[in-house]
């Protein structure tokens, strides 16, 4: 996942110099992603990860890095499948564990 | 015409204890900046600049551009304003361009590009590696030990230079305009009475302050005592919006894009804002469409809708929140102590409905380019701004553009505004923006090119979704011969849109980060 995005990073907004990213650089203090670069970012996010990031969510503890960004999907997958465990539970009568 | 320098226009005659900056982890009061400009300005004297030498400042907004800024006029020296993501080549060619002998930057700036500044005397936001060949070379943090502040001011006359602004001029080269501390003083005094501005506002600043709509809201605000919020994370407009609730700001000042980001990616729609007093865009033209929007989304807040150029200071328009649905569309009319005429070719004043250009007159117009005298007197005639604007003048006297001048294409001779068809495609709904270039065609001269900006990733098909709503609204021959979908526009810092890097794209590339960094 950490190479997908970082590929993605790398590829959309350093023209694919490589050496320029480190996992934990901040996008912010870099300058590699502007305002409207970010809602790309997170368009490219959604359609590979099966995500949906709201409003909210687009915030730099979310968003800021390549690592950032590792973590928050994880956590958003782990949510969404927990979420459609419970619905999968409930639609089957089962009692929840 | 005021001879006061502008520092201590801003600067004398504080309440010391009030909060002047606010930055993310700090705030900066009045007493402090006064001092911290002073320290600057000392330091500046002491590298042996003489009034008229030019100071290079290269930084993000922060509390040491603010001081440079400040300290730079201070000691009567003229501020050289760049973007602090300059290239490499932008920043040794505005160096050559200006003369400038000292440069204030930050550490990044000067990691990156240390090797542009030999020959200079180089002041550092904090700690920085050397730069090589540099005269000297100081971390202003330590300048508060070492460096008395200056307490005057030096002194001015009415057309003695403040600051050369490089302008990110949509089309055409990178010039510098050349603004006098009277041009600053006349602007401020302007936009703070029809914005009616007092020591109680707080201006939640996102602009970049190298930018002269940006410096605007600086000078707007420490004029009148109160405070610059400034934060530097618009690229996550959530951080900027829940700052602007928990800091209860008062003002909110954008550009189309912002407004365009803030509308279609942003919670905007759902907060309340109750603090905010007026929000102020400039920059260019947002479609009606978007502003429709925003009054929608922010009925309790007066809408400003303002026209400027690099060239006139900053602000040469408004047009007052009441008459913007009356007047939707429209830049108003002239700013306080300017006044906007629109002229035929002949240098006449066209009739109601005719178009023409803007031409402006008022002790804002700035005093020239940059070593550019040709291109000085072409813009800069008998005092008056011949802006390039091409507009039409309604029968009350407020000013629609049509265009920039060169922003037409010419379609079976006739020539057609490419903003006219660009607020037509955005209001099919599916695109955040959208932006037109005449392509080179046999039949017609020249034809129609859309660039569109989807708001969501629902792309399947847009380009035809986005032709038959053109056949809907358009005449025959200003349908889009062509249409990209894009993931974002090329703009230059100002946001504005750069039709030039448009005009020779021909394939589809990853367009999102290009940057005409002057």
């Amino acid at each position: 996942m950490l190479q997908t995005i970082r590929k993605f990073v790398i590829d959309n907004y350093l023209f694919g110099e490589e050496g320029k990213l480190g996992d934990e650089d901040s996008f912010m203090e870099t300058g590699i992603i502007d305002s409207t670069g970010i809602l790309e970012l997170v368009r490219f996010l959604e359609t590979t990860y099966g995500i949906k990031v709201t409003d909210e969510e687009l915030i730099p503890d979310n968003l800021d890095s390549v690592s950032k960004i590792a973590s928050f999907i994880l956590m958003k997958q782990s949510v969404s499948s927990q979420t459609a465990q419970e619905h999968s539970f409930r639609s089957s009568g089962e009692p929840r564990p | 015409m005021s001879d006061i320098n502008v520092a201590q226009y801003l600067l004398v005659g504080k309440d010391s204890r009030r909060t002047a900056l606010s930055f993310l982890q700090s705030t900066v009061s009045y007493g402090d900046l006064t001092a911290q400009a002073g320290r600057i300005a000392a330091y500046l004297l002491r590298c042996h600049a003489r009034p008229g030498d030019r100071v290079l400042l290269v930084s993000d907004n922060s509390f040491f551009w603010v001081a440079c800024y400040l300290g730079t006029l201070q000691a009567g020296l003229i501020t050289v304003l760049i973007p602090a993501n300059s290239s490499a080549s932008d920043l040794a060619s505005v160096l050559r361009m200006s003369g400038a002998g000292i440069v204030c930057a930050q550490a990044s700036v000067v990691a990156t590009y240390g090797s542009a500044f030999s020959g200079t005397h180089l002041l550092t936001d904090r700690a920085s590696p050397p730069a090589p060949r540099v005269l000297s070379q100081v971390n202003c943090s330590t300048l508060s030990s070492t460096q008395p502040p200056v307490t005057d001011y030096a002194p001015v006359n009415h057309d003695q230079l403040a600051a050369v602004v490089f302008t990110s001029g949509s089309t055409g080269q990178p010039r510098g305009v050349m603004i006098t501390h009277s041009n600053i003083i006349a602007n401020t005094e302007s936009i703070v009475s029809y914005l009616s501005l007092n020591q109680q506002d707080r201006m939640m600043a996102v602009l970049p302050f190298h930018y002269c709509y940006g410096a605007s809201l600086l000078h707007t605000h420490l004029r009148v005592g109160g405070e610059v919020v400034v934060d530097n994370r618009f690229m996550y407009p959530e951080t900027v919006l829940q700052r602007m609730k928990d800091l209860q700001c008062t003002g909110f000042a954008g550009t189309p894009s912002h407004f365009q980001i803030l509308l279609r990616g942003s919670s905007l729609k759902r907060k309340r804002f109750p603090s905010l007093r007026h929000v102020q865009q400039a920059g260019g033209h947002l479609a009606p469409i978007f502003v429709r929007e925003l009054m929608e989304t922010l009925p309790d807040t007066r809408i400003y809708i303002m026209y400027g150029q690099t060239e006139a200071t900053a602000r040469l328009s408004y047009l007052a929140p009441e008459m913007l649905e009356a007047k939707l569309g429209s830049i108003g009319k002239g700013a306080p102590g300017v006044t906007l005429r629109v002229l035929d070719e002949q240098g006449r004043d066209v009739r109601p409905g005719e178009v023409g250009e803007i031409v402006a007159e008022g002790a804002n117009v700035a005093k020239g380019y940059w070593h550019e005298p040709k291109e000085s007197e072409t813009v800069f005639r008998n005092g008056l701004l011949y802006t390039g604007d091409l507009a039409r003048i309604d029968e009350d006297g407020f000013i629609y553009i049509v265009d920039r001048t060169k922003d037409f294409l010419k379609c079976r001779g006739e020539k057609i505004s490419c903003r006219q068809i660009e607020e037509a495609v955005v209001e099919c709904g599916e695109l955040v923006e959208a932006a037109v270039v005449g392509i080179p065609d046999d039949v017609l001269g020249e034809a129609v090119k859309v660039f569109a900006v989807p708001r969501n990733k629902h792309v399947d098909g847009l380009e035809e979704r986005i032709a038959s709503y053109c056949r809907t609204r358009l005449p025959l021959h200003q349908l889009p011969k062509q249409i990209v979908v894009l993931r974002s526009l090329p703009k230059n810092i100002a946001g504005k849109v750069m039709k030039s890097i448009l005009k020779r794209h021909n394939t589809a590339p990853p367009l999102s980060n290009i940057h005409d960094h002057i």
